[in-house]
């Protein structure tokens, strides 16, 4: 198939290509030069003598622009090789790359809002490699990226399967020869669901970051007019120093939270789908920036299983997938399913995992004293809250608000401590964590790649320790279980690890 | 898991990784400490002095500093001599294990055929001394990298080698 390919030949993007680049590009020129922008808006002198110079000079920056966005697209050329995926590219500097197709970790196909308002679509090739080298094609009609990624797999599966894939691989693959089926679909309702039972905490959270920034560009841009006492006098006796206020004020970050919470979800997790395939899973999702994201059987590291009390009330969870990944894995970085009912998890799981969930672990709880080293977060937390109201209110306002964040924090300490547990058996790791929501992690035992055990003078008394479990996307700490418990679970897990000759990255 | 043809072990009989004899490091390695550690002092020492002098501060910050550094010092300084014999490592047959930290000990197991690639390092000091770090990667997050500092050339490159030989056995 891949000798008539029309991707032996090289490919350009698709024409609009150029609009992408040229928008992007000019995006982010803008944002570099942005002060240089806005001079002739301050200083009077340039904006009189100098103004027909500065539109006269953008406008040839952005014919400029345009054409060099133009040549980009033009020597922007891909194609398929025997044994490589190959890009041509570079207007002044020309460049060759060359990915070879086992190096190819992850081909998924987005969407962003010029892409959308062009009607390509772009695609991205992952390589795993000490430095990242991945390549983002930014504009190909729908079809022809899917053939594109359709291929690769392909072309990938074939070159792989004659060296990598171990036997036990090849029969499970066989088992189940080119099923595809939608796993799971989110329709709208449900997505509401999800976006009700998020954590509001984040949204509350962004619209701080916004009034604190906000306040800051407007202060600066006023403080070129305004003497900058002034405009801080003006602001301060502006804001009413009473409980009234304060409530109102608190009720209404509230609900704004809330709803911008909702709202991201929605837009965030837009139709939904996951569609499980040969070799693992693929997710889509998102309204203006659309995404298609592969789980891979081999590459997945974690999954975890993150559920809260309104949740649980919905029957619908989170789940997050950690694949191995050559930096930092992050929250950004897990592939995310939303509104997944346990049915499906374990689903999903088995395909994974080729296991059941519900299995046999034996437990080892965090010791309560892992709430003298939380209670820090306590006291920082209290304080937070307590000086700002203290001032700028009142005194009692302070108090009453700083006692009721105390005995907040207090309990999501005491819920962080009860929720923490590792299990274990010859197969998996199973690590809870949480506070008002609970997460549960599990990990195959031949994914870990190193363990350790760290113990600071205090826990050294108590004969409790903290274990941190490495893998190839990520570590997770379990603290202040009993030393003796850690040593058993290094020394079990490092010999189911060796035992395991399963292909673990 | 057809392939194993392993008699089945006791959970008990499971090799217990405290019961490996770790070997110390070079003890030489403790001078490299000393100066480091003096380098600093004397750096620090400085800054507060041109606090002190040159710049007109109340006079709580520049005591406050002082105080503070001092703290940070005899800490490192118990960490570095209290916490050297506690630094050490031993091979297994199948993985590495290495120990340190006064204050914090941690002990880590890094199995060998999840290392990726390894490397020898010197910096500055340590080649007057003729002493070298061996650095062992792992993939994913670096935090999980194993850094052994404080070997001579002989027992560096024999684990270095001996090492690659087990990650090419795999």
């Amino acid at each position: 198939m891949n000798d008539e390919s029309v991707f032996t030949l090289p490919q350009r993007q698709s024409f609009q290509g150029v609009f992408v680049l040229f928008f992007t590009d000019l995006l982010k020129r803008f944002k570099q030069n942005i002060y240089i922008i806005v001079l002739p808006f301050i200083n009077e002198k340039i904006r009189t003598d100098y103004l027909w110079l500065f539109f006269a000079l953008l406008f040839v920056l952005i014919v400029l622009q345009l054409l060099y966005s133009y040549k980009y697209y033009l020597n922007y050329q891909f194609y398929i090789r025997k044994d490589a995926f190959c890009l041509d590219y570079g207007v002044f500097k020309k460049s060759n790359l060359e990915i070879p197709f086992y190096r190819i970790q992850n081909i998924s196909i987005e969407q962003n809002l010029a892409q959308k308002i062009l009607g390509v679509v772009g695609l991205k090739i992952d390589t795993a490699g000490a430095t990242q080298a991945e390549v983002k094609i930014k504009a190909l009609s729908s079809i022809k990226a899917n053939s594109l990624k359709q291929e690769l797999i392909e072309i990938r599966e074939k070159t792989t399967d004659s060296t990598e894939v171990t036997l036990n691989d090849k029969q499970e693959r066989s088992n189940s020869k080119s099923n595809s089926k939608v796993v799971l679909k989110l329709s709208i309702s449900q997505l509401l669901k999800v976006g009700v039972s998020s954590n509001f905490f984040k949204g509350i959270g962004i619209i701080f970051l916004v009034i604190t920034s906000t306040y800051d560009l407007i202060s600066d841009l006023f403080g070129i007019f305004y003497e900058e006492d002034d405009f801080h006098n003006q602001i301060y006796n502006s804001v009413p120093k009473t409980i009234s206020f304060t409530f109102i004020f608190i009720t209404f970050l509230l609900i704004l939270g809330f709803l911008i919470t909702v709202i991201s979800a929605i837009l965030k997790y837009y139709h939904l789908k996951v569609i499980s395939r040969d070799d693992g899973f693929e997710v889509n999702y998102g309204l203006f920036n659309r995404q298609s994201k592969f789980i891979k059987v081999n590459k997945t590291q974690i999954i975890e299983w993150e559920t809260n009390p309104i949740k649980r009330l919905f029957n619908i969870s989170n789940v997050y997938v950690s694949q191995a990944s050559s930096g930092r894995v992050n929250q950004n970085k897990k592939i995310g399913i939303v509104g997944v009912n346990y049915m499906q998890f374990n689903e999903i799981f088995y395909t994974l995992f080729n296991k059941q969930i519900e299995q046999d672990f034996s437990y080892t709880k965090s010791n309560f004293r892992y709430l003298f080293r939380l209670f820090w977060f306590q006291v920082i937390m209290t304080a937070i809250f307590l000086t700002p109201t203290y001032f700028i209110f009142s005194p009692l306002t302070g108090y009453i608000v700083g006692s009721l964040i105390f005995l907040f924090t207090g309990w999501i300490n005491y819920l962080r401590v009860k929720k923490s547990y590792i299990g274990f058996n010859e197969h998996f790791l199973k690590i809870g964590s949480g506070s008002i929501h609970t997460k549960t992690s599990y990990l195959p035992c031949y994914k870990i790649v190193s363990t350790s055990a760290q113990q600071s003078i205090i826990q050294k008394k108590s004969q409790l320790t903290d274990l941190v479990i490495y893998t190839a996307a990520g570590s997770k700490t379990i603290r202040f279980i009993p030393y003796h418990k850690a040593v058993d679970i290094m020394n079990k897990t490092n010999y189911y690890l060796h035992q395991s000759k399963k292909e673990w990255m | 898991m057809s392939e194993f043809s392993n008699t089945p072990l006791k959970l008990e009989d499971i090799p217990d990784f405290k019961d490996v004899k770790l070997q110390p490091i070079h003890p030489g390695f403790k001078n490299i400490l000393i100066i480091r550690f003096s380098i600093g002092l004397i750096v620090t020492g400085l800054l507060i002095a041109v606090l002190f002098v040159f710049i007109l501060l109340p006079l709580w910050i520049p005591l406050l500093v002082s105080v503070l550094s001092l703290l940070i010092f005899t800490m490192i300084y118990m960490e570095f001599f209290i916490g050297f014999p506690i630094r050490q490592f031993a091979l297994r047959e199948l993985d590495i294990i290495y120990r340190h930290g006064f204050f914090v000990t941690k002990e880590t197991i890094v199995p060998f055929s999840r290392i990726q690639h390894i490397e020898i390092k010197q910096d500055l000091l340590m080649r007057q001394y003729k002493l070298y770090a061996l650095a062992i990667y792992t993939a994913g997050e670096s935090t999980g990298d194993l850094k052994i500092s404080g070997l001579d050339l002989d027992t560096a490159q024999k684990l270095k080698s001996k090492v690659l030989h087990k990650v090419k056995d795999e």
